[in-house]
């Protein structure tokens, strides 16, 4: 998509347009900066779109994890359950693959805790889409820094399968 | 209690945790452990498993409020996350091996350092210069956020002296379950002169990243309870989407009062408990 005459393009802007500058900025009206405000134009687009991801992200979780305690507390309304031992979530629950193959089965609580795993990953989320935004933007600085992030996100979550 | 009482009780509870950390920048996780440990008598285990969901929650409802209203700095954020989520994963690993107790009084200890910082800053912090110095102009810090008269630029300061207290912040975090929204909001406030609405904003998008690191490690060791968190997570993000609206309203001073008041209240609590523990 990038091709260097993107760069050029943008460079050259207030020059004489060519034939192949012109059509590059009619195909790319978004993806070429404008000189003067591209850092805060560039970081607002991105900040719109992480707070969707970021809503995306919640609502699926709320509606995982909403229907399915709902459904569970009026099948056991009165079941009680102590925490006050630590006794440790059965195997089923601490690990993601088994979550959502219970979760297909129809179990509840590993329909609530798929729901958990979700708000877990939207953050995670949330970096891989900056280290795109970033590389798109060409700040390598911040593509090395959220990829490093990224990289301990994954690592640590890769415990939990 | 059964399933239902508890959850109830969770739901409300976690809408006023919720509501307080989008507007201290708290994430809600340091609110809540005390609440499931002291008060409903759950083992801080899964006290703590159940915190590292609230502030993930309050981090991605704030934040989804706070980005797009330009009040958190991202690239400040996604800089010193570096330092959290690599703080956080050493921090997750030392929370099988330390003791309750020693958690406990832990826990207190940093709330109290954190309040006593907070409130002894004084007013006028809004002047703060809008140039950066040579390491943050390097990282290209700088931000705008709004105020009552509009967009107003500010400059950030001593990036290498917040960076250090947030790889320490995220270790802690992983140790503890919580967020570390306390010593986030403090280095980015008192070392790196950032506005108080900017540092509480920041710090809320951050969290959700640096208690997402320690939860893979939660979640295996089972310390996380779906029963337990799916009334948190529904209660903390409404508190949080309302908490978001209400902040543009609020002035800084009160904010202050607010972030220091809820830590000097939980600090006393936990170490009271963390010294019970061990007696």
């Amino acid at each position: 998509m990038n091709s260097p005459t993107d760069d050029q393009n943008n460079e050259s802007k207030q020059g004489p347009p060519t034939p192949f500058d012109s059509e590059n900025t009619f195909m790319l009206p978004d993806s070429a900066p404008k000189p003067e405000s591209s850092d805060s134009m560039n970081d607002e687009k991105m900040g719109n779109v992480i707070s969707l991801l970021l809503i995306g992200g919640l609502v699926c979780s709320l509606v995982l994890v909403s229907v399915s305690s709902v459904i569970f507390i009026c099948q056991n309304p009165h079941l009680t359950t102590s925490y006050k031992i630590f006794t440790g979530e059965p195997a089923d629950l601490r690990a993601i693959d088994a979550v959502i193959r219970d979760s297909f089965k129809g179990n509840l609580r590993a329909i609530m805790q798929l729901g958990v795993v979700v708000l877990i990953a939207t953050p995670v989320a949330r970096v891989a889409f900056s280290v795109l935004t970033f590389a798109m933007e060409k700040d390598m600085k911040y593509v090395v820094f959220s990829s490093l992030v990224l990289a301990a996100l994954l690592y640590s979550l890769v415990c939990a399968i | 209690m059964t399933e239902l009482e508890l959850s109830v009780i969770l739901l409300l509870s976690s809408f006023a945790i919720g509501f307080l950390g989008a507007l201290s920048g708290l994430g809600g996780g340091s609110i809540l452990t005390p609440i499931l440990f002291l008060f409903l008598g759950v083992d801080l285990k899964y006290a703590m498993g159940s915190s590292l969901v609230a502030a993930i929650a309050t981090s991605s409802g704030a934040a989804a409020a706070y980005v797009k209203e330009g009040y958190t700095n991202m690239r400040v954020g996604m800089f010193l996350e570096l330092a959290t989520t690599f703080g956080a994963i050493f921090g997750a690993y030392l929370a099988g091996m330390a003791s309750k107790s020693f958690i406990s009084m832990l826990f207190g200890l940093v709330l109290f350092q954190s309040a006593w910082m907070a409130l002894k800053k004084k007013g006028g912090e809004e002047d703060g210069e809008a140039s950066s110095d040579k390491d943050a102009e390097w990282l290209n810090l700088s931000g705008t956020y709004p105020t009552s008269a509009g967009k107003k630029a500010y400059g950030v300061h001593n990036v290498r002296g917040g960076f250090a207290v947030m790889l320490g912040a995220g270790c802690l975090s992983g140790l503890l379950g919580i967020g570390s929204g306390p010593m986030k909001v403090l280095a980015m406030d008192q070392l790196m002169r950032l506005p108080f609405k900017v540092s509480t904003t920041t710090s809320n998008f951050m969290i959700g990243v640096t208690a997402a690191a320690s939860a893979g490690v939660y979640m295996s060791r089972g310390y996380i309870d779906p029963v337990l968190s799916a009334p948190v997570i529904v209660g903390v993000v409404g508190g949080s989407l309302i908490g978001a609206r209400v902040l543009p309203k609020v002035r800084n001073d009160l904010l202050r009062k607010i972030f220091a008041g809820l830590i000097i209240f939980i600090g006393a609590q936990m170490i009271y408990k963390g010294c019970g523990g061990s007696l």
